[in-house]
């Protein structure tokens, strides 16, 4: 609830806020005014189309992939019943933004059939493709027959890392200037630039994983117990594990297709929920989703603001955030389990 | 009733399983013995389902068991694992609840939690109810381990019978507390005429608790029955290789005990009587 609340002033805060002063109250009347309400707060009208147009866009963006990375993160975390599983580490971010790289570097040359077919549809489609065969590949590696092996599960993660990482190194080599540009942003991430069409292109997937996350919740619960004790319970157990790689593919594949890799969200958020309401995925999930969203706000906030004008890609942002904490983490459960 | 019919696990070329054919009949206490690598728990893990045997049929209540749906398979039988994964900092109340996730949209919340305490009152860990899982010791992980299983198939499935399959239930736990938990299975079987199978490694536990004893030995069942037919020198030591006595229970005369010796340097004939 306290977070609910937060997650609104916050939102608030970061619509009023920005190289161009507009101020809560003007940003409530702005908003409220769009649909043909009136409030007693004035503003101009460069204000209102800075706001329609360019802030309003990036918040929603924000709000939804920063809830979607927090959420496949603790969905991965339960999955894999280690608190260090990343969605980063296990290759689904890496595998998209070698999938998206792709398609900008070639899309001229190899894709151009694809390109017309599927026109904006085809990044974001192809990031989460390359999402998903990455994840798979991990998890196919990982998986000793009944039972899935969590240290070799994140040595496979790092081999696909690099592999994906080196592909993708040779995609940058072949790019031209123009495309370097472009590919600098998948590798930092950032909500600049995100307008309503990215919102519209990337909302129906990242809410088909907001919101079905939440369902597997008893299951993943269950599945801390471990996978055959998840079966006894009467769950079942192999469906379960590939929609949640699925979802998770989803998300964090369409959260990379529209902001590239903005990392440790999916790490750090679903932690701190488990300090505070514990590792229950009825509560963990929702929560996770919240406070990625308003961490993901808070983290753009300073990423456009710090240095303005200019910006700071917003996966800097994070990173410089999140690596302590995650060193942090790593100590901390060696003494109190997760 | 709950059946393995002539089931053969492999692994790879390695034959787990050879032909085994068992019957788990509702209200008896049903103990499985072997040396280490016998099969006991490829047994467990294929009678519960969770291992698919190579050929055989494992039936439950009169069906296949891949028949059942899974969650029906859940209100029927109940399995405690040898050592459980749980990391995450759960409270015991909470991991005992999990026990009641096939019943969430059937029972009250109420309900779940009643019955979810009753059971650890029962396996002697209520006053652990609000402790955090993680910080328990291994015995008090495994009697809230049985709670959670007991809080499964704590009520009959309508006419069906239930069955409860134990690894090594007494693994970690004090001598106490391992008669505690055989006492628990025992009453479960005569009070829900549940069946419950148990993998033992002490043999006395196995004869003063077990209706019958089911002896495995390189993936064969060599003898089931009564603790007095099964509990024999001549066969417990050709199977554990290793010298024993069996005597009688002082207090209990229809009870056997079985009395090991001590390994001496120059062969059998030197043991110590």
């Amino acid at each position: 609830m306290g977070l609910a609340v937060l997650l609104v002033f916050s939102s608030l805060f970061a619509l009023g806020h920005g190289a161009l002063a507009i101020g809560p109250g003007p940003a409530i009347a702005i908003v409220a005014d769009k649909f043909g309400i009136a409030l007693p707060w004035w503003f101009g009208k460069e204000q209102q189309a800075v706001l329609l147009a360019i802030r309003a866009p990036r918040l929603v963006l924000g709000l939804l992939v920063g809830g979607a990375l927090a959420i496949c993160g603790a969905a991965m975390q339960g999955l894999f019943r280690n608190p260090l599983a990343d969605p980063a580490l296990i290759g689904i971010s890496s595998g998209a933004a070698l999938a998206a790289v792709a398609i900008i570097v070639l899309q001229h040359s190899l894709f151009s059939v694809l390109s017309l077919w599927l026109g904006h549809y085809l990044l974001p489609l192809a990031a989460i493709a390359g999402g998903f065969a990455a994840s798979w590949l991990v998890y196919r590696l990982a998986d000793g027959g009944d039972r899935l092996d969590i240290s070799s599960l994140l040595l496979a993660g790092i081999a696909i890392n690099a592999l994906a990482g080196s592909a993708t190194g040779l995609l940058i080599y072949l790019a031209d200037d123009d495309q370097l540009r472009t590919l600098t942003f998948w590798s930092m991430g950032s909500l600049n630039g995100a307008g309503w069409d990215s919102v519209a292109l990337g909302a129906p997937f990242l809410l088909l994983s907001l919101v079905s996350l939440p369902l597997l919740a008893d299951a993943l619960n269950a599945l801390l117990l471990g996978e055959a004790e998840a079966g006894h319970l009467g769950f079942p157990v192999e469906r379960i594990k590939t929609a949640i790689v699925a979802l998770v593919a989803l998300g964090v594949g369409t959260s990379v297709a529209l902001t590239g890799v903005i990392g440790f969200v999916g790490l750090v958020v679903p932690h701190l929920l488990r300090l505070m309401v514990g590792p229950d995925h009825r509560w963990l999930l929702p929560g996770s989703a919240l406070l990625g969203a308003l961490l993901l706000i808070c983290a753009d906030y300073l990423a456009r603001t710090l240095a303005a004008p200019a910006e700071i890609p917003i996966g800097i942002v994070t990173g410089i955030l999140g690596s302590p904490f995650f060193v942090w983490l790593l100590f901390r459960q060696k003494i109190m389990g997760y | 009733m709950l059946t393995a019919n002539n089931i053969t696990v492999r692994i790879g070329a390695k034959t787990l399983l050879d032909g085994v054919s068992l019957a788990l009949h509702p209200g008896e206490v049903l103990a499985v013995i072997g040396p280490n690598g016998a099969g006991k728990s490829t047994l467990l893990r294929a009678m519960s389902g969770e291992l698919t045997p190579f050929s055989g049929t494992i039936v439950m209540n009169g069906r296949p068991l891949p028949e059942w749906q899974p969650r029906q398979t859940a209100r029927m039988r109940g399995v405690l694992p040898q050592n459980s994964a749980l990391a995450f900092r759960f409270k015991v109340l909470e991991v005992v609840l999990m026990g009641r996730s096939p019943y969430r949209k059937t029972h009250t919340r109420d309900r779940n939690e009643t019955i979810a305490r009753q059971a650890l009152q029962l396996t002697d860990t209520g006053h652990l109810a609000e402790r955090i899982y993680t910080t328990l010791s291994g015995g008090e992980r495994q009697r809230v381990q049985l709670a959670r299983v007991l809080a499964q198939i704590w009520e009959p499935y309508g006419e069906l019978q239930c069955y409860l399959l134990l690894d090594e239930p007494t693994s970690a736990l004090d001598l106490a507390h391992q008669h505690a938990v055989l006492a628990i299975a025992r009453r479960f079987a005569d009070s829900q005429s549940a069946g419950v199978l148990a993998i033992l490694h002490d043999l006395n536990l196995a004869a003063l608790y077990a209706d019958r004893i089911a002896v495995l030995h390189q993936g064969r069942l060599m003898s089931v029955g009564t603790p007095n037919r099964v509990l024999i020198s001549e066969l417990i030591q050709q199977i554990f290789d290793y010298p024993v006595t069996i005597g009688r229970h002082p207090l209990y005369p229809d009870c056997p005990l079985l009395i090991p010796h001590i390994p001496r340097a120059g062969g059998p004939e030197s043991w110590i009587a």
